[in-house]
């Protein structure tokens, strides 16, 4: 956090305190997880400090950030996989590591359970061997309780018929549902997932997520998973932590993330930007060349400036251009709307024209490069719902959607 | 290898080299075929043999083979995962200063602990001298000669094979499977039981069947130690009884002992090969600190200094004694026999290697394919075996020539292939041509079927592409393959023992014949060349270890 002193550091705690978030208020104090203060040094240099959070009974919690930016170290560092620098971590209450006090519990004493990013079966074992590992040393009701539960879930995830397969002959979401299996069945307190997506292709991935968090969400596990797509985290969290410039930037729950990011790194993690930079004007406005923004109170007039504003901030003025009828329904709507009442909801009441350089499309959405008017050498990221593709050098107009467009204050 | 290539010869060149490879292949396999041959005349079986020797050769040799296979996984698998897995003072060293006993024949070592720990020895004269005892009745001192004392020289020189391959194979295991069973409630040790030995066990199989290849080849120690296995029945049986039949017949079962060992290893890999290497294979090893990091490096000490430090050290100090008389005695004559014998020795393996290599890769064939093979299985045979079938195999053939000399010319030449330096060169082929054809063939791996492709379209033709692509891209396979026929060839004694031609003295066999005499000083310097020149594989080998693809280091070692 050098530039941007807008966000000051949120502590997560403080998130399912005061009860912004419904997710964490509602398990308060009953923390599973607790984190204090943790900094670590690699080779020197500093990977992330005062890192601290706390993770409520049943939560899911991810970590998001680029990679390098330490948060598998973290994930690492609460396994016990890695010796603890500084700070303190609690499973259920208690210390599991504390630098000051030198206490360290071992990671096989931490019941905390774990699916590698590479999986890690092991391949001198079938996969039943594998799942029922970390049960060795159990006996009686409990042992019979767990491998029931084993078999069951064998059965719901399609994994019956290769009970007795080698890991090496699964496929590689095979592969992930006995990862998670075998990291659940001993009953950790916490689970950990490391980039657990990773390595499957990215059709299988939509899939994955969906029947592990069922698997996860079944079992009462909480969990804490690290990721760098931010996508997924959106998708599977109760809780994001945005780590980044050596610590945890924001934590929230999701659409809190999205919507309300205290800085720009915070918003460079959930897709294009463009970036508009200048002085806030008398009027509190800040001059752009897809018009003057209005800034937030606490910006002063003189005072420097950056717009970011998303590539999903522009809407079609009008959604069937020279291509035809083309785009979809909700822009069609869009339209109409306008027509109707002149402005559409939740836009600024302009619109920005441009010309079109090229426009892409993506499926579900098309890409567009638009020189606006304004300022025609520069160049807008536009990214527009359904199929919207213009010809190149046609003149377009757009609504600018206000819950697309952040402005923060910039350094000199 | 990739089946089939694009031809790249003219059919006459084709041609040629599958003979060359069918030959080649046939040098190696007629010893074999010989013993079979002859233990299968002598159909009724010499029943003195079985009842007196039999039993015991068999009994010392399970046992030798039950106590080294033991040690050698223990000691090769101990110091790999302490190498790989932890992190020490001293730790970078011990990396390839624990291959380094591999350099010191067995029957060194043998002859230097018995030198050191014997009656007479400078340990037990100071065990006396310190506690005052006047004889042997006075105090308990553990015979060195003995089945024991010839599993631990055995062990001490033999455990490299296991350590360099399960520390390839440890490092190769992804960081992550280890942790995984930590974080499913496993200590490291039951960790390492449990996950780390299981999937490194192909490679921890290959090596123990490589250290006990050794163990059945070995004369040296078991004769100087009085432990009498199949190999030393062998001499004892040919040389001291004259008894040619009885020799084929413990060769036939020595063989058979071989080819278990063969299905033994084949069996402990036929299940999966793992391939474990995760995005962080190996990974950091665990820093040890005080008394910890002290054991550890304690252990990794303990066997480089037994096995090569404290033996090298006693060579040392003998050599600077007694080198006036190791000149005297014909030291300059060893010296010149020693590398006239290894310079021809791989020259021609390598020739054949490369003859066998080409053909494989140009022709692909199952004849040529299966040529290959069984040019390769040599390696795995006793010297003792290879030189009784060698020797019945020539004798015969040297019998033809003169009868059939007599007839048309009236006159016997004699002698030309048996008891000649040419049965001794031919022994050492057999054995060691696998050596050089498994380094050409690694070599040859590299050059992939589209560097020829692209070579011939830019418009090299087939003789320019083998001389402008082939050739230099396998120089360093063809000098590697050459380093390492020519040090075994120097190391070589048992075959050597058997084979040479009368009068003629190489290094290892005059220092055998000096250990014999109970002259071992003298012999010193000549022993001292032998462990130079087993050093510079080792040198290869390190170079090779610090290379970021290691493949080429499991090749061979």
């Amino acid at each position: 956090m050098n530039r941007h002193e807008t966000g000051s550091r949120t502590e997560v705690g403080d998130v399912a305190a005061d009860g912004r978030s419904p997710a964490c208020a509602r398990l308060q104090g009953l923390d599973v997880l607790q984190v204090e203060g943790l900094a670590h040094r690699v080779d020197g240099r500093q990977l992330f400090a005062d890192v601290s959070f706390r993770l409520g009974l049943g939560m899911f919690a991810s970590l998001l950030g680029p990679s390098g930016c330490g948060k598998t170290t973290l994930l690492r560092l609460i396994a016990g996989l890695e010796p603890l620098q500084q700070g303190r971590i609690s499973l259920g209450g208690q210390p599991v590591a504390d630098a000051e006090s030198g206490v360290f519990l071992p990671p096989e004493a931490r019941r905390v359970g774990m699916v590698f990013q590479d999986f890690a079966l092991f391949p001198h074992l079938t996969v039943r061997q594998n799942i029922l590992f970390g049960l060795r040393g159990r006996s009686g009701r409990d042992c019979r309780a767990r491998l029931a539960w084993v078999e069951e879930m064998l059965e719901r995830f399609g994994l019956a018929h290769r009970a007795d397969a080698w890991p090496a002959n699964l496929s590689g979401g095979e592969q992930q549902r006995v990862a998670l299996l075998r990291a659940l069945a001993p009953q950790p307190a916490l689970l950990l997932l490391d980039e657990p997506f990773s390595s499957l292709d990215v059709a299988r991935r939509l899939e994955m997520r969906e029947e592990m968090l069922e698997i996860i969400r079944m079992s009462g596990t909480t969990a804490l998973m690290v990721t760098h797509d931010a996508q997924e985290a959106l998708f599977m969290s109760d809780l994001v932590m945005i780590m980044g410039h050596g610590g945890i930037v924001q934590a929230g729950t999701p659409t809190e993330v999205y919507e309300q990011p205290v800085d720009p790194f915070v918003m460079s993690l959930f897709g294009h930007m463009n970036v508009f930079a200048g002085r806030v004007d008398a009027e509190g406005r800040l001059p752009t060349p897809i018009g003057a923004l209005p800034v937030p109170p606490s910006l002063q007039p003189g005072q420097r400036a950056e717009a970011h504003v998303r590539a999903s901030a522009f809407l079609p003025v009008d959604a069937s251009p020279e291509e035809g009828q083309g785009a979809l329904v909700e822009t069609a709507a869009m339209a109409t709307a306008a027509l109707a009442q002149g402005v559409p909801p939740g836009v600024f009441p302009w619109q920005v024209r441009g010309r079109v350089l090229s426009a892409h499309f993506m499926g579900g959405s098309s890409h567009l490069h638009v020189a606006p008017e304004e300022a025609p050498d520069q160049v807008l990221h536009m990214q527009a719902p359904g199929r919207f593709l213009p010809r190149s050098g046609a003149t377009c107009s757009f609504w600018l959607r206000r819950n697309g467009v952040f402005i923060f204050p910039a350094g000199d | 290898m990739a089946a089939a290539s694009a031809p790249a010869g003219r059919g006459g060149g084709l041609r040629l080299l599958r003979i060359g490879a069918l030959v080649a292949a046939g040098l190696v396999v007629l010893p074999l075929l010989a013993v079979v041959v002859m233990a299968a005349s002598f159909s009724d079986a010499l029943p003195h043999l079985w009842r007196t020797v039999m039993p015991q050769l068999a009994l010392n040799t399970l046992l030798l083979m039950a106590g080294v296979g033991i040690s050698v996984i223990m000691l090769g698998c101990g110091a790999a995962w302490l190498v790989v897995r932890y992190r020490f003072p001293g730790h970078g060293i011990m990396q390839w200063a624990l291959a380094l006993p591999l350099a010191v024949p067995g029957y060194l070592v043998a002859f230097i602990y018995t030198d050191l720990l014997e009656y007479a020895g400078p340990v037990q004269k100071a065990l006396r001298e310190l506690f005052g005892w006047q004889g042997p009745r006075d105090y308990y001192f553990p015979e060195i000669r003995s089945l024991p004392g010839a599993v631990m020289v055995l062990s001490l020189t033999l455990y490299p094979y296991v350590y360099l391959l399960a520390r390839v194979a440890f490092m190769a295991q992804s960081a992550s499977l280890l942790e995984a069973a930590r974080l499913l409630g496993r200590k490291p040790w039951p960790a390492f039981f449990a996950v780390a030995l299981p999937v490194a066990w192909p490679a921890v199989a290959a090596g123990t069947a490589l250290a006990l290849m050794e163990v059945l080849n070995d004369f040296g120690v078991v004769d100087f130690f009085a432990v009498p296995t199949f190999t030393a029945g062998i001499f004892d049986v040919w040389l001291n009884m004259n008894d040619a039949a009885g020799a084929a017949q413990l060769a036939l079962v020595l063989l058979v002992f071989t080819l278990l060992l063969i299905l033994l290893e084949r069996m402990a890999r036929r299940r999966r090969r793992f391939d474990t290497a995760g995005p962080r294979a190996a990974g950091r090893g665990w820093r040890l600190r005080g008394w910890k990091a002290a054991l550890a490096l304690a252990a990794c000490l303990l066997p480089v200094v037994l096995g090569f430090v404290l033996p090298v050290a006693v060579l040392l100090m003998h050599a600077a004694r007694f080198w006036q008389e190791s000149l005297q005695q014909g030291l300059m004559e060893q010296l010149f026999n020693t590398l006239l014998l290894a310079s021809v020795v791989s020259l021609t393996a390598a020739l054949l290697a490369l003859v066998l290599a080409f053909a494989a890769r140009l022709d692909g064939s199952a004849t040529v394919r299966g040529a290959v093979r069984l040019a390769g299985i040599g390696y795995a045979m006793p010297g003792a075996m290879l030189a009784v079938g060698l020797l019945m195999a020539l004798a015969w053939a040297d019998g033809l020539i003169n009868d059939a000399a007599r007839a048309w010319l009236g006159m016997a030449p004699g002698l030309l292939l048996s008891g000649t330096m040419f049965a001794l060169a031919h022994g050492h082929v057999s054995r060691f041509l696998a050596l050089a054809l498994g380094s050409i063939e690694s070599g040859l791996a590299r050059i992939s079927p589209s560097m020829e492709a692209a070579a011939r379209t830019l418009g090299a033709r087939p003789a320019e592409v083998l001389r402008r692509v082939h050739l230099p891209m396998l120089r360093g396979s063809v000098l590697t393959a050459l380093l390492i026929v020519f040090v075994d060839s120097v190391k070589e004694l048992p075959m050597t023992l058997l084979l040479r031609p009368f009068g003629f003295s190489t290094l290892a066999t005059q220092t055998y014949q000096f250990a014999s005499d109970e002259m071992f000083e003298e012999a010193a310097l000549g022993a001292l060349f032998i462990v130079m020149a087993g050093i510079i594989p080792l040198i290869l080998l390190v170079r090779a270890m610090n290379a970021p693809s290691s493949q080429s280091e499991t090749a061979r070692f």
